[in-house]
């Protein structure tokens, strides 16, 4: 008969102490983490100081230094979502599902400052907050279905059906990035085209441009630092449960 | 006599009672593998698998699946209205000019450039004449216009055809994706659409 033990040894004192590496840093991520930081302070100082406000828009160009960017992260964690929900469904490694899930919350968190800034945008572009046009349409679907993942990683089941099932989400759900990118190409509407993936816009000159890149180049930074981050804490929480299931079992055995 | 320490063994109020009786009851409500005290007994612990009839109860389980729900009826309503209205956002002047009849009084988005020079104030708002594709049409706006509203930008008007011109009540900017530094020289194509419109009128 054979014992699934824990991947970490369970010093008998476990009861009290439950999570022993209480850290999710190391000295990659303080590198990373620090490198982010300066990203974050260069980017005000270029994107909101020493760029020129658009002959059109005027300050309200300054929005796109970050709407472009946090888009950007959303949509690469969402690929990095579908790709580890493969490789789950594949190995059926609990590797796969926690950073499924942990891309897919951070996902959704950039994807909402997305569609937060984007509507600050549009108060003042357009005129009005929101309208029910194409791109904001396939932006809102693409939205509430990885609300829906999250959600559907919350009901209660065993941990190997939420993992197959979520992961069979996280594969469908990408399907609605292209069709949310093109949409702008596809239909008519309010949002106007592509501003950098795929056509870097030839408008875009000098430092405009350079604010531009450098928030991408931030923000997918600041993106796969907290990935790392949630990822490690989302597998320490892993294995403080079954600690304590560990230490629960232990607990029973020497009652009796 | 009849009180002695040792002849009260039936008082439930009694310490060493009440101990034995609590012992007597884990015992009897522990299940049955691991009553016997056996160092085997391994068989009714499966890891968190164990654990799920208890917390499909819980609140947590009804807050998800009750989120759940609510997020798959917003994803059909959406897709249902949405992307239906979606597909047409709006009509170019010239094509709402060619279905006129059709859209009269159907409340419709209509988009063009607005018509250099054209603009002049009204009592409630702005007249101005929009144009695309050389069709153009009078407008009648209620409300002020938008900080950016000029002949420089697309708009898409929302309202609809009364008689020969088109009433609205809102104005959208349709910015493109055009950047520049402040630089007046700069030529679009919506904006050399424009001048054009604006030099045949």
């Amino acid at each position: 008969m054979t014992i699934q033990q824990p991947v970490e040894p369970v010093p008998p004192t476990s009861g009290a102490r439950v999570v022993a590496p209480a850290s999710t840093s190391s000295r990659g991520t303080r590198i990373l983490g620090f490198a982010v930081l300066a990203g974050l302070v260069a980017l005000v100082v270029f994107g909101v100081f020493i760029s020129p406000p658009d002959a059109e828009l005027g300050e309200t160009i300054r929005i796109l230094y970050m709407h472009v960017p946090t888009v950007s992260a959303a949509y690469v964690a969402f690929v990095i979502t579908a790709i580890a929900s493969g490789m789950y469904l594949w190995r059926r490694s609990e590797f796969w599902d926690l950073l499924g899930a942990s891309s897919a919350e951070l996902g959704v968190l950039f994807f909402g400052l997305t569609i937060f800034n984007g509507m600050m945008w549009g108060k003042i572009t357009w005129g009005v907050f929101w309208r029910w046009e194409p791109r904001l349409t396939t932006t809102t679907v693409l939205f509430l279905t990885y609300l829906g993942y999250l959600a559907v990683r919350q009901v209660p089941t065993n941990v190997r059906t939420r993992a197959t099932v979520s992961a069979v989400i996280g594969i469908l759900a990408v399907v609605n990035i292209p069709i949310t990118h093109k949409a702008v190409d596809w239909w008519r509407g309010l949002h106007q085209e592509k501003t950098i993936f795929g056509t870097v816009d030839p408008d875009m000159r000098g430092t405009q441009l350079f604010s531009a890149y450098l928030g991408l180049v931030v923000f997918l930074g600041l993106f796969a630092w907290l990935l790392i981050h949630r990822f490690r804490l989302a597998w320490l929480t892993e294995r403080a449960e079954d600690r304590g299931l560990d230490a629960a079992i232990a607990e029973r055995r020497a009652e009796a | 006599m009849d009180v002695t320490p040792t002849g009260r063994p039936d008082d439930p109020e009694s310490s060493d009672a009440a101990e034995l009786d609590g012992v007597d009851h884990d015992v009897a409500d522990v299940d049955a593998p691991t009553s016997a005290g056996s160092p085997l007994e391994l068989t009714p612990q499966t890891g968190r698998h164990a654990e799920t009839a208890d917390r499909r109860r819980s609140p947590k389980a009804m807050v998800a699946v009750g989120a759940l729900v609510v997020i798959v009826v917003a994803l059909g309503a959406v897709l249902l209205t949405g992307l239906r209205d979606a597909s047409t956002f709006f009509y170019n002047v010239d094509e709402a000019d060619q279905q006129r009849d059709e859209l009269s009084g159907d409340r419709i988005r209509m988009q063009g450039n607005v018509v250099p020079d054209s603009v002049e104030r009204s009592a409630d708002g702005v007249r101005f004449v929009i144009a695309y594709n050389g069709v153009e049409v009078p407008v009648d706006h209620v409300g002020d216009p938008p900080e950016l509203f000029g002949p420089k930008i697309p708009v898409v008007l929302e309202g609809s055809f009364t008689g020969d011109r088109f009433s609205s009540d809102e104005i959208l900017i349709r910015h493109d994706s055009a950047y520049d530094e402040q630089n007046p020289d700069r030529v679009r194509d919506a904006q050399r659409d424009a001048d054009q419109q604006g030099g045949a009128g």
